[in-house]
């Protein structure tokens, strides 16, 4: 209720009003009445002083006589003449010690009011007001010729009148005026409210009435009208919100009219939209079609462009090694040049397809970047040395190697930035350093930077550098070759996985690419595992000797650098090291190479190992004599791995016994107890297999073709299944699709393809068929365990060192594997039968990378490539390098030179 | 009320009782006359030789003493214009005294008292001092040169005679004594007892207390006669027997125009210009060489009448208009018992 009232007053506008004009006349009315009331009883209060104070000062100047004489009769007859006054209760005649003489019969005497001094009165006690007048004794003037007499007040009284004054009849008054008062105040007021209140009505009326046309007219009502019933300016608004309903009302009808044929327009447009989004629908699907024709048609027409290719290569290698003239010969090497270019040429548009398909994903799985890092440019090393250019891989030490991405594209990232770099560098070197820009306990950013002494790019052609069919110059493709589609792949894997990447480039001074990846960490890291040797480097140059250094403390915790062999041998001829290290330079002449080597011999006893370009390689090996001479040695390709240096280190010092360098402990076997079938067909990998999975604690079965992993799975249920795509008689796609089927205890169970083959129908069948997961030869056993882990559901643990488990199998085995592959790939080869070949070379590649042979490797890699592709011409020669390699490798182990 | 001064009435009223008045035999005068020829014979050639010179000396600058010279000035001035006179407030005259032939008027006691103490050798002639004062001044001072006084006071015959005069009926006159008028008994006795009238008095001192001693004698009187007395006639005490005489409803006969407006009936009194004349008149007859009767103490000569007419009305008294008044007054005074 008072709320209500409030807002009333507060809300609306008659409310305000009504306060605006009500609240002054009320206020004024009871300041009057405030104020009448206090002068009425100031007034009255004024009288009753009044009065005490002449009695008193009446009887106090009549009753010196009889004070004086004592005569109370007297004085009875005084107090008596005051009793026509009705405020006065009584009097009293007081002596001068304040004992009444006399008093009136009603005096209301108070014994406290003897406790006064004179000058406290009047006094009021007890409803009753005392007065209180002393009686002086008054002189007469006798004698004509004396002083007049002094000031009464200063003579002693002698006796005091005392008149006591009743207040209930004030009281009653002032208490009369009150109410009258206030009685007169509320009726003014009250009259004063209500006309106000009328007057404030009877202006807000029209305007509720206003309000209310208002109100319906909000409500759509448009047809309301405001009634005018005055002159004034309420009329002139009344007329005004008329006009304006009228307005409104013809502006709706107008837009209802609009908006009905802007409906009609849209409907028919709509339909249009209908027809045209039907036809955008076809020619969407229409388009996609010819982009998978597209895509069908460049993947059919990079395989039919690559087969003859290869034959155009195979046969000009061969023509090349048949007794031709010099001339002839740099033809054919021409030819030979231009078809690998063009092969390149085709793999590249084939990928920037994919990109452009979005077919292109980046995987997340764990990998080891040092090898990702490695791999690709060992493989373009030799492209480098041909050219004399250095290639210098820096990966500094405390980059950590366990990350969680794609490796597989961050080595394709390696390979085209740095394969671009060799192409556009005539001389000097190609520097890839590799480090770590921001760290966090979870993630990192791995800076890739990738420097070349080459021609360098313009200013104003670098921001155009990472566009699709961009070069640096339309000559470049003319000198160099390429598609211009390197660094546009480069970029856009860059950018799937979050990165970025930069470039710095002057003109004939060289470029500077310079990559950030964020990547994931496996966690936690291990603490590298410091051997405690010395190991004493000498590199002449600088870089490499750099590189050198934060490869070797990787592992070992004290090297010592040397640019200068005198500085080499005052090393040594005071310090005992276990091994020395020596890096030739790609421009260095064998011969140069031989006498660094044996100039450091003639210093020390220590093992040696001597890193030379690939090429620089074959030909020291070649002068066996001059090798046998610097024994204890181990010769290694530039640019020397990080797990090619620690193998060969750990070889020869410790004595070349490596089989076994470190049993795992139980707390590194992440899958103790999960059961696994594994399904290969080649003797060797399915070993490989089984002893990689035993070592991290699973238990093994393996068998060697699709029929028998079939037969295995359907009477025992497995934790995991490895299934090889490429089989003889039932293939691995077809024995996941039968194991998938119901019924199958294992038909839940999940399923990791291997292949050799990168084909991507070839992952799609598979995926279709039932895999969980397709991973690569030859196997990266830390990528199969962290698959495994994470498809059994084991909780992540940190991986086990297993770079060196392929090395558990014996090597002899490892060899006389690759010699029945390869013995056999040629016996396919002769019989012409391509998909037993295939096969074979498959198994080859899968086999190849288990002992880090990256040169080994690298040939099986071309000779899959070449068969993959019917590269007919490539085929035999590639064959041959295979061949040359096995051999090398057996000589090796039965430690017999080569004849 | 009406107030005359300086009126000569031509009644020589040297009325000498007691101590102050006393009468001159013939003898006397015969002889007197005798030595006053021969002196005048001796001293003419010196006093034609020398005009005296009359020091008027002031107690101070109060009006009654100015109006008092001023008299004495218009009597002489009158009769002697060449006459040099002085006039000196007391703390400004010179402490010696004047030359040789000089006469000193001292107007009131301080004066009186001054010239007594540093002009001894000079005669004075005080006026305007009350008796009771002047015989205080004679005993202290013993003066040695020729010495005349004019009192302030009326005789007592005055007021009786005013009292039979407006109180006709009257019986028994009253009065109170004190300690400066108690030796005026014998003359009121004589006065009352002339007049075939009874006298009740009462003597009151200081200490007593005024109302219980007088009530009883204002209650049995016809009249209350009030002679001016220091002690008993303090302020109060004049308020207190004008009211008891008015609850008893008899008249008071006054001393002074205060009293009588004050309440009583009427006042025989002398003004300072009554005295002033007087005191010219004195002064004429020393420069004139008539020293005899001047170097004795006088009653005033001249008197003045004041009467209240409204206590008259109270008292259902017919008083007869002022003229009819001072001439039946003379007339009494005159009817010497």
């Amino acid at each position: 209720m008072n709320r209500s009232i409030l807002e009333f007053f507060k809300q609306t506008l008659h409310g305000r009003l009504l306060l605006a004009t009500a609240v002054p006349p009320l206020l004024i009315t009871v300041l009057l009445t405030a104020n009448s009331v206090w002068d009425r009883h100031a007034n009255i209060r004024s009288l009753l002083y009044g009065t005490g104070n002449s009695t008193a000062a009446y009887l106090a100047n009549t009753a010196d006589f009889a004070l004086y004489s004592g005569n109370r009769a007297l004085l009875s007859s005084l107090a008596a003449s005051t009793a026509q006054i009705p405020t006065i209760k009584g009097i009293a005649f007081l002596d001068t010690e304040y004992g009444v003489v006399t008093a009136s019969r009603h005096f209301p005497l108070q014994e406290s009011l003897l406790s006064f001094s004179p000058t406290s009165f009047p006094v009021e006690i007890a409803g009753h007001l005392y007065f209180l007048q002393p009686v002086l004794l008054t002189d007469l003037q006798v004698d004509d010729y004396s002083a007049p007499s002094g000031n009464p007040a200063d003579r002693e009284p002698i006796g005091w009148v005392m008149v006591a004054l009743d207040l209930s009849g004030s009281i009653a008054e002032r208490r009369e005026v009150l109410a009258s008062s206030i009685a007169i105040a509320a009726v003014v007021m009250l009259s004063a409210f209500v006309l106000t209140y009328v007057l404030s009505r009877s202006v807000i009326a029209p305007i509720r009435k206003l309000t209310q046309t208002v109100s319906l007219m909000e409500r759509g009502d448009l047809t309301a009208r405001a009634e005018a019933t005055t002159r004034d300016e309420l009329a002139s608004l009344a007329h005004g919100i008329n006009h304006l309903a009228r307005s409104v009302g013809r502006s709706q009808q107008e837009l209802e009219h609009r908006i009905y044929q802007a409906t009609i327009r849209l409907q028919d447009a709509m339909k249009d939209l209908q027809a045209k989004n039907l036809a955008l629908e076809n020619a969407t699907r229409e388009a996609e079609s010819a982009n998978r024709a597209k895509s069908d048609f460049l993947a059919r027409m990079s395989h039919e462009l690559r087969t003859p290719l290869t034959s155009i290569q195979g046969f000009v290698r061969l023509l090349e090694k048949s007794s031709l003239m010099p001339s002839e010969k740099y033809y054919c090497s021409i030819i030979d040049q231009a078809a690998t270019q063009l092969l390149h040429l085709i793999d590249d548009i084939l990928e920037f397809a994919r990109i452009q398909d979005a077919s292109a994903k980046v995987e997340n799985g764990p990998f080891n970047l040092v090898d990702c890092v490695e791999n690709p440019l060992q493989l373009l090393a030799p492209t480098a040395h041909d050219k004399g250019v250095e290639l210098i891989l820096d990966i500094a030490p405390d980059v950590p190697a366990q990350f969680v991405g794609d490796g597989v594209r961050i080595r394709q990232i390696l390979s085209n930035l740095v394969a671009n770099a060799i192409k556009f560098t005539a001389d000097g070197f190609v520097h890839v350093a590799i480090t770590v820009d921001t760290w966090s306990a979870q993630a990192a950013t791995v800076k890739i930077q990738v420097k070349d002494t080459g021609i360098g790019i313009s200013q104003e052609k670098q921001q155009h550098i990472f566009e699709a069919f961009i070069q640096a110059d339309t000559s470049i493709s003319r000198r160099f070759g390429g598609t211009g589609l390197g660094l546009a792949i480069v970029k856009t894997y860059v950018e799937l996985m979050g990165g970025t990447i930069g470039l710095d480039s002057t003109e004939e001074i060289g470029t500077k690419i310079t990559v950030l990846l964020p990547l994931a960490r496996q966690q936690p890291d291990e603490a590298p595992w410091l051997n405690p040797w010395d190991i004493a480097v000498y590199d002449p140059d600088h870089l490499s000797r750099l590189a050198l250094q934060h490869t070797l403390q990787r592992f070992v915790n004290r090297v010592a650098m040397f640019g200068a062999l005198d500085e080499l041998e005052k090393h040594l001829a005071s310090n005992l090291c276990q091994a020395v290290v020596v890096g030739n330079n790609v421009v260095a002449s064998t011969e140069s190479s031989l006498d660094t080597i044996a100039t450091v011999r003639g210093f020390t006893r220590a093992p040696v190992v001597a890193i030379s370009s690939l090429a620089k390689l074959h030909q020291i090996i070649e002068r066996e004599q001059a090798v046998n001479a610097l024994q204890p040695v181990t010769f290694l390709s530039k640019p020397a791995g990080v797990n090619e240096l620690y193998s060969a280190l750990v070889q020869m010092v410790n004595d070349g016994d490596v089989s076994d360098p470190s049993p795992l402990p139980d707390a590194y076997k992440p899958l103790v107890g999960v059961d696994v079938l594994v399904a290969e067909d080649n003797n060797f990998s399915r070993l490989l297999l089984q002893t990689l999975l035993e070592r991290v604690g699973c238990d093994c079965l393996a068998v060697a073709d699709g029929e028998e992993a079939i037969r295995a799975t359907s009477n025992r249920a497995f934790d995991a299944l490895l299934i090889d795509v490429h089989m003889p008689g039932i293939d691995g796609i077809e024995a996941v699709r039968r194991i998938r089927k119901p019924g199958n205890p294992n038909s839940r169970v999940p399923i990791i393809a291997l292949t050799a083959d990168i084909l991507q129908h070839e992952e799609e069948r598979m995926r279709e068929a039932g895999a969980n997961e397709l991973l690569l030869k030859p196997i990266d056993e830390n990528r199969l365990i962290q698959t495994l882990v994470s498809l059994v559901g084991k909780p992540a643990q940190p991986l086990p060192d297993l770079r060196a488990v392929g090395q558990a199998i014996p090597k002899a085995l490892f060899v006389a594997e690759i010699d029945n592959l390869v013995a056999g790939a040629r016996e396919a080869l002769q019989r012409q039968e391509p998909e037993a070949l295939r096969e074979i070379v498959h198994q080859l590649l899968g086999v190849s990378g288990v002992f880090k042979l990256p040169v080994l490797e690298a040939a099986v890699r071309d000779l899959h490539h070449h068969i993959a592709n019917h590269h007919q011409g490539h085929i035999p020669p590639a064959l041959a390098a295979v061949e040359n390699l096995a051999g090398e490798l057996r000589r090796e182990l039965d430690g017999t030179p080569e004849n | 009320m009406t107030l005359v001064k300086n009126r000569d009435v031509g009644v020589k009223d040297y009325v000498k009782h007691g101590r102050r008045a006393t009468g001159i035999p013939v003898i006397a005068v015969v002889m007197l006359v005798g030595l006053w020829f021969s002196a005048a014979v001796l001293v003419a050639p010196l006093a034609l030789a020398q005009t005296p010179s009359v020091h008027i000396l002031l107690s101070n600058d109060a009006t009654y003493y100015t109006e008092v010279e001023q008299a004495v000035r218009d009597v002489l001035s009158q009769e002697q214009p060449e006459l040099v006179i002085t006039t000196r407030l007391v703390d400004q005259a010179p402490p010696s005294p004047p030359s040789r032939g000089a006469y000193i008027v001292a107007i009131g006691t301080p004066a009186t008292e001054y010239a007594l103490t540093h002009y001894r050798d000079t005669p004075l002639l005080s006026l305007f001092v009350p008796e009771s004062a002047w015989n205080q001044l004679s005993i202290d001072h013993q003066p040695t040169a020729p010495v005349g006084v004019v009192v302030i006071d009326q005789p007592v015959r005055r007021s009786i005679a005013l009292g039979e005069l407006l109180a006709p009926s009257a019986k028994t006159i009253a009065t109170v004594l004190g300690e400066t008028s108690g030796n005026q008994l014998e003359e009121l006795e004589q006065e009352t007892g002339s007049r075939q009238l009874r006298l009740r008095y009462a003597e009151l001192d200081e200490g007593d207390d005024p109302l219980s001693t007088l009530t009883p004698v204002v209650e049995s009187a016809d009249i209350f006669i009030a002679i001016p007395d220091h002690a008993v006639f303090n302020r109060a005490t004049a308020k207190w027997v004008l009211y008891l005489a008015y609850r008893q409803q008899i008249p008071v006969i006054g001393f002074s125009r205060s009293y009588s407006e004050a309440g009583a009936l009427a006042s025989v009194f002398s003004t300072p210009q009554n005295i002033g004349q007087q005191g010219g008149e004195l002064v004429l007859r020393l420069v004139n060489g008539q020293h005899a009767g001047v170097w004795q103490t006088h009653y005033p000569r001249y008197y003045t009448l004041h009467t209240n007419e409204v206590v008259a009305r109270a008292l259902g008294i017919h008083l007869p208009d002022q003229a009819t008044l001072y001439r039946m007054y003379a007339e009494a005074l005159a009817r010497r018992p």
